[in-house]
């Protein structure tokens, strides 16, 4: 109004608003625009800044520590083995692991792929089908399933430990890396003394029940990666820490009741830890020989991530 | 002018809504972005013999022409020989740039349809001008900073959101163009000369 008291003539009071109004509206939008076109612009600078720190070299595999049951169904028949490799790479890497080697271990070869053994080898892939993984913000987290087979000529598959990987990938490039531990067990060791009586599992909790066929006295657990969960692992044998039972002596007859629970991981570190073990029960048996006995349920823990938890984790391995 | 808002209308509707036969675009955003130009340099001409300022037309043809440029490279890489291109880092925010300049086009194509109204003294006309400008920046330019977030994140969820309200704010201004196109084709005062009008209006002082 006070605007309006300067038009000379009063006639002229609507004109001269209308005219400040829609002026006014003329500068609100292009202050919206601008701001607008700013903030788009800067988000978008942010993000190539982003993508350009964000970015990985080359794939990075996690640590697994892996204790693999070798199984065939015909004992004349070659022993298998089922391992998962997990591994990020960037989001729009399109390409995927065609093949494993193993510096340690060069006359292994075996068939891989990351659509899952059922899903084709990539080695017949026509490109066409879906590119695997979990997609977390700038990165993807792939599996790469490999398939082993010992034949008669790897009678001494109980030793091998794979420690290193050599990995190519669809477009021919090549890298060498460390993958954890993976090892090999022939059989599940059974005991007459301790009859497993039944066991039930889930991804973080297990139960397990032995009968004792005579009298034994308990040693400890056995498994090369025990130190690796020893802090997240809760377990009781009859009721009691597992820590205690070095000496716990069970007479013929009696039960033996095993709960496992492993805790939540404790640190980026552990989070991107892939574990799968079958420990074994250590005993002494009546006749002082010092026995094992297969825990039946394995224990397993897989990476748990969202995008920032993988930031940590490449940032803490210097990937990044 | 009906003539030219129906081109611009036509424009938009092709580069928002776009036919695939396979692998190739029946009408490429490209094509949709020349129409469009096409349908603003049919308002320039009207106004050519007139008093009416055609800068801001100017200026949105000059933007658009950025975008026939970026559409087109936009359409050889959707040809599966440039796909891998397309879908690297350095083309993450294509879109993103799309929209930024289709912003600015629609802009100075409705200040353009503003300063028309404003100078044959469409009051109503104008005020609505501006109204339907800001409500199509308010929508479009959160939408596009949605997009931009998610784009990075990948996001889908969130993605989605800013698709459906990008969409909402081209619908809006669709009918908008739409609703202009049938002033100039009704107007009451039957169908008027822009220079006699413009040239009736007394010059200030």
């Amino acid at each position: 109004m006070q605007r309006c008291n300067i038009a000379k003539r009063q006639l002229l009071c609507p004109f001269v608003l209308t005219f400040q109004e829609g002026g006014r509206n003329v500068e609100i939008n292009r202050k919206i625009l601008k701001v607008g076109i700013f903030l788009i612009g800067a988000l978008v600078v942010l993000g190539y800044v982003g993508v350009y720190l964000l970015t990985l070299e080359e794939p990075v595999f996690i640590e697994h520590y892996i204790e693999e049951q070798l199984y065939t169904g015909d004992q004349q028949g070659p022993r298998q083995a089922y391992v998962e490799l997990y591994y990020i790479t960037n989001v729009n890497d399109k390409r995927v692991v065609s093949k494993v080697d193993f510096p340690e271990y060069p006359d292994i070869q075996i068939p891989v792929s990351e659509y899952g053994m059922h899903g084709g080898f990539t080695m017949f892939s026509d490109g066409q089908q879906q590119l695997p993984g979990t997609i977390e913000g700038r990165y993807n987290m792939r599996t790469v399933y490999l398939e082993f087979a010992f034949g008669e000529d790897y009678q001494d598959a109980e030793s091998i430990e794979i420690t290193e990987a050599i990995v190519h990938l669809s477009d021919g490039s090549v890298f060498e890396t460390e993958i954890g531990s993976i090892n090999f067990h022939f059989d599940e060791p059974r005991s007459e003394m301790l009859e497993s009586r039944g066991s039930s599992g889930s991804s973080y909790r297990t139960d397990m029940e032995f009968i004792a066929r005579a009298d034994v006295e308990l040693i400890g657990l056995e498994s090369p990666f025990l130190t690796l969960i020893d802090e997240n692992l809760e377990m009781t044998i009859n009721g009691r820490d597992y820590h205690e039972m070095n000496g716990m002596e069970i007479e013929e007859g009696k039960r033996v009741f095993i709960q496992t629970k492993i805790g939540n991981a404790d640190g980026i570190e552990e989070d991107f830890r892939y574990l799968k073990l079958r420990p074994k029960l250590r005993f002494i048996s009546e006749d002082s020989k010092e026995e094992t006995v297969s825990l039946i349920v394995g224990w397993y823990r897989s990476p748990e991530y969202d995008f920032i938890e993988i930031l940590q984790y490449l940032q803490q391995k210097g990937a990044l | 002018m009906e003539r030219g808002y129906k081109k611009i209308f036509w424009g938009l509707f092709f580069v928002t809504f776009h036919l695939n036969l396979g692998p190739l675009q029946l009408l490429p955003p490209f094509i949709g972005w020349l129409i469009t130009i096409s349908g603003v340099h049919e308002l320039t001409a009207k106004l050519q013999n007139s008093s009416i300022s055609t800068e801001s037309f100017q200026r949105a043809v000059t933007v658009a022409w950025g975008l026939v440029v970026l559409t087109f490279i936009g359409s050889m890489g959707t040809l599966a020989s440039a796909g891998e291109l397309m879908e690297s880092s350095i083309f993450l925010y294509y879109p993103i740039i799309v929209i930024m300049l289709e912003i600015i086009t629609f802009f100075y194509i409705l200040e353009g349809t503003h300063k028309v109204f404003s100078e044959l003294s469409f009051e109503e006309r104008k005020s609505e001008t501006q109204k339907k400008l800001r409500t199509y920046l308010v929508m479009v330019i959160p939408s596009a900073l949605i997009m931009t977030f998610t784009l990075f994140f990948n996001h889908s969820s969130s993605m989605v959101i800013g698709i459906i309200l990008a969409i909402i704010a081209v619908i809006y201004l669709l009918v908008f163009f739409s609703q202009l196109k049938k002033f100039w084709m009704q107007d009451p005062l039957g169908k008027p000369l822009i220079e006699e009008r413009a040239n009736a209006i007394p010059e200030e002082g």
